[in-house]
């Protein structure tokens, strides 16, 4: 049989190609998290173990959320700032409870987002051993983060810079050893020390064989700390349900302040930790909703000086945000406080 | 032909058969002696026990009764005094020819030059000169059965024990090795024990012919081969021979 | 695309390596297209981007001990350490136990078992385990990279060594050989190309392990800068490590690959 009879009319050849390279982006586009979610659903997500996010479990428990008619569905919890951020970008979260610095560093990747309410601000510490006098003996010592990018491990860059030291003075581990295990990897010896949020800073307060060698406060009073972020996406197209989330979010910041000790106790039901150590955390973290939107700003000029000194490995750049102030004003998104 | 070099006396070997038991007496008071430098050739029927016989002689296996005695001594081991050739060579394909030939001198500590020496003899011996670096991949069938040869030969064994050793060659390169073996035999002059299927290979090469019976195998008849060499398998006495132990192996012997 | 396209590769004669590169050039193409679509720069990068990513890691500075090599080849050369210390000792451990085992059957129905038991553990369920016994940085990696190896090797030396042909053993033996000369002399070169098997495999899958060793306790090597970079949300850097981690492995399989053919020069000419 002659060939000609079989052969592809010329024309078809790119149309083929066109096709194919067609099927090929839309079954990737198939896989999980491409789509956004349905309106009906709110996905909200959260960090394993942080005390810092107590409103979103007073709300949950206390059903603030179904109070004001929203369907949660729970996702988490992630182990570090940047995850869930990647989880948001992927469309997989609606809306996050977060670090500040995680989510600065997301908008600056330009994964679109605001940051619509605070959680809390200051509550995170750096433990060491009860040996270790001041931050310069942490020289060549094994200190833990959570994953790059996170407020602690920002922070610690800070503290360190303050101190004249650098990331590249200790041994760093970010990311390595997960938040709820630093404690019991501190009292092994695994690590020196390690900067965490609470209630990991209490644990080995509590438990004896630690001490908070310099706590976050002391190293800007008043810092945020967590935020609340919504999708970029999903603000624009549902206003309500936000509206929705901000109104149980104060309704369980000032349930907190009213009842400290059924908040403790819904605090120990998810921190999976036991009262003493959440009593001795509680006195470090303060619970607020309202969001600084110059406090924001500074954080974001602190990390992209950070990495310009060379105290800490880049994360933002200046090229990254060339005009600061319009990248602050486009992320922070305080109309839903102002209702 | 002087003395007994081989002296293999009522020899019983029964296999047992692992699961359910069952034995099988694969030899049955089999008695043979074989005088030093004598050529004989055992024959019989598939499954009668000679491929058995010649492991037990060279020590690979271990008779349930009766003795092997090598030179008045009881055999019990394998060991270099008792060369074996196999049908398929056995040749160790990760050495070259040289190797091959020099391992047994080599595993029994001769060193270095001299097991060289002896290994390049031996190869000149069987044909194979200039081929010692070769790889048996590298060879065809027949000379992987002179390296063979070669190998067991190499020990200086007292008696040569080959298992249908040119069963796998075909026509022409088998009637070749033929005569290469009754060259070699005729210079080194050892006794050998020559396991065939093939009457006519038997006659043509052997000063005797022994005949065996199916299982449990033992000796049925002794035919000696008195025709000098080299024989011509057209020759009438040749012939008669071959028929003859032909029908003695199939049935009746004379 | 006409008929030509589906002939069967056993008909061929004709070189395909045209079809090779537009294959590639098609696959490339697609992903800029996808890439371009999607429109999430730090979380889907384009193959350019992946390129400059990689050209910046090259000459950023290294991690510390390494920081001439560039953070690339500073990790990379981290990581080949971890992994080439771990495929030494699963080599020398493993080559000795499945020798001890494919050739003494006492041996094998006594410790079989337990290496039976074992070797369904995928390594990284070690993970924990290995943080425990050995903290953090160097060892826990060792550790994981030799559990990756251990496995096929001493599968395949025993396969090899149980494969050894009853003849040649027996020729060897009435040829004067003691046992230990056999084993030495027989079951090992005859096992050799089993053994090579085992090698090329372990070392497949111990650099595979490597990442996940390095995911959870180092602060250095590829395994870490992927994750590092995943975490501060620079994809096509990631992207670019795990790049640099398949053209490692599949250097070290073609190095491999040459030795062995080095070796086992004496097969099938």
């Amino acid at each position: 049989m002659p060939d000609r009879v079989y052969a592809m009319k010329p024309v078809f050849r790119p149309l083929t190609t066109i096709i194919l390279a067609w099927l090929l982006f839309i079954s990737i586009c198939s896989l999980p998290g491409c789509a956004p979610a349905a309106p009906s659903t709110v996905r909200i997500g959260y960090l394993l173990g942080d005390l810092h996010q107590l409103p979103f479990f007073v709300a949950q428990d206390k059903g603030f959320f179904a109070e004001e008619g929203l369907n949660v569905e729970v996702v988490g919890p992630f182990e570090a700032g940047p995850a869930e951020m990647d989880a948001l970008a992927a469309n997989q979260v609606d809306v996050g409870y977060v670090g500040v610095a995680p989510a600065v560093m997301a908008a600056a990747r330009k994964v679109p987002l605001s940051i619509v309410a605070g959680v809390n601000l200051e509550g995170s510490g750096l433990v060491t051993g009860k040996d270790i006098k001041n931050v310069a003996e942490l020289k060549s010592k094994k200190v833990a983060t959570p994953a790059p990018g996170s407020i602690q491990y920002v922070m610690l860059g800070m503290l360190l810079a303050g101190n004249d030291l650098s990331f590249s003075d200790v041994e760093l581990f970010p990311g390595t050893v997960k938040p709820p295990d630093m404690p019991q990897s501190l009292q092994t010896g695994r690590i020196d020390g390690y900067f965490v949020w609470e209630p990991f800073v209490a644990k080995s307060v509590v438990g004896g064989y630690g001490k908070v060698l310099v706590a976050s406060k002391d190293i800007w009073p008043g810092h945020p700390c967590c935020v609340i972020v919504t999708a970029g996406n999903f603000g624009r197209l549902n206003n309500a349900t936000v509206e929705s989330v901000i109104r149980a979010h104060r309704k369980a910041i000032d349930f907190i302040a009213a009842n400290p000790a059924e908040a403790k106790v819904i605090a120990g039901k998810w921190t999976k930790l036991d009262p003493a150590v959440i009593d001795d955390a509680f006195q470090r973290v303060k619970y607020t909703y309202s969001l600084n939107r110059d406090d924001v700003r500074k954080f974001v000029s602190e990390i992209i000086s950070l990495g310009e000194s060379g105290a800490i490995k880049p994360i933002i750049t200046a090229s990254d945000v060339p005009d600061l102030d319009k990248f602050v004003d486009t992320v922070v998104d305080t109309k839903y406080l102002q209702r | 032909m002087s003395g007994k070099k081989l002296v293999i006396e009522n020899i019983t070997k029964t296999f047992l058969e692992k699961k359910g038991g069952k034995s099988t007496v694969a030899l049955r008071d089999f008695s043979l002696e074989i005088a030093d430098g004598e050529f004989v050739c055992l024959v019989g029927p598939s499954g009668c026990g000679k491929t058995t016989l010649l492991k037990l002689v060279a020590g690979l296996e271990q008779a349930s009764s009766g003795s092997i005695c090598l030179d008045g001594k009881p055999v019990s081991g394998p060991g270099p005094d008792r060369g074996l050739v196999f049908q398929d060579f056995a040749l160790f394909p990760w050495r070259d020819v040289t190797a091959n030939v020099a391992f047994g001198p080599e595993v029994l500590g001769v060193p270095p030059e001299e097991r060289l020496r002896t290994a390049r003899q031996c190869i000149d011996l069987v044909g194979l000169s200039g081929s010692g670096h070769k790889y048996p991949s590298e060879l065809s069938g027949g000379m992987k059965q002179r390296a063979a040869i070669a190998r067991a030969l190499a020990n200086n064994p007292k008696v040569l024990l080959m298992d249908e050793p040119f069963g796998s060659l075909d026509a022409q390169t088998r009637s070749q090795m033929q005569n290469e073996l009754l060259r070699i035999w005729q210079d080194n002059k050892k006794a050998v024990v020559f396991v065939t299927h093939s009457v006519e290979e038997a006659v043509y090469l052997s000063n005797r012919v022994v005949v065996m019976t199916g299982s449990p195998g033992t000796v049925k008849r002794i035919y000696n081969v008195g025709l000098p060499y080299p024989r011509s398998r057209a020759d009438g006495v040749f012939i008669s021979l071959r028929e003859e132990i032909t029908g003695c192996l199939s049935e009746q012997c004379s | 695309m006409s008929i030509q396209l589906w002939i069967p590769n056993i008909f061929r004669g004709e070189d395909t390596r045209p079809l090779r590169l537009i294959s590639i050039l098609l696959f490339l193409l697609i992903w800029e297209g996808a890439a371009l679509l999607a429109n999430l720069p730090q979380l889907f990068p384009t193959p350019i981007a992946v390129v400059t990513a990689l050209g910046q890691l090259l000459v950023s500075p290294g991690p510390p001990g390494v920081e001439w090599a560039g953070e690339l080849m500073g990790n990379t050369l981290i990581s080949l350490w971890r992994v080439i210390v771990g495929f030494s000792l699963a080599a020398v451990t493993g080559v000795l136990l499945g020798i001890i085992i494919g050739w003494w059957r006492n041996a094998r129905d006594l410790i079989e078992p337990v290496v039976e038991l074992l070797r369904p553990i995928p390594p990284l369920a070690w993970i924990p385990l290995a943080m425990l016994w050995f903290g953090l940085g160097f060892k826990p990696a060792v550790f994981l990279i030799w559990l990756g190896a251990f496995f096929p090797i001493v599968l395949n030396t025993v396969l090899g060594m149980e494969s050894t042909p009853h003849k040649l053993t027996e020729v060897a033996r009435t040829l004067g050989a003691g046992p230990w000369q056999v084993l030495f002399k027989v079951g090992v070169p005859s096992a050799a190309p089993s053994i090579m098997a085992g090698l090329r495999i372990g070392i497949g899958i111990g650099w595979m392990c490597l990442v996940a060793a390095e995911l959870t306790g180092s602060n250095s090597g590829l395994g870490y800068m992927i994750m590092y970079y995943y975490s501060t949300m620079e994809a096509a850097k990631t992207v670019a490590g795990m790049l640099m981690i398949g053209i490692v492995g599949f250097l070290m399989f073609i190095g491999l690959k040459k030795l062995e053919d080095r070796i086992l020069f004496w097969k099938a000419a």
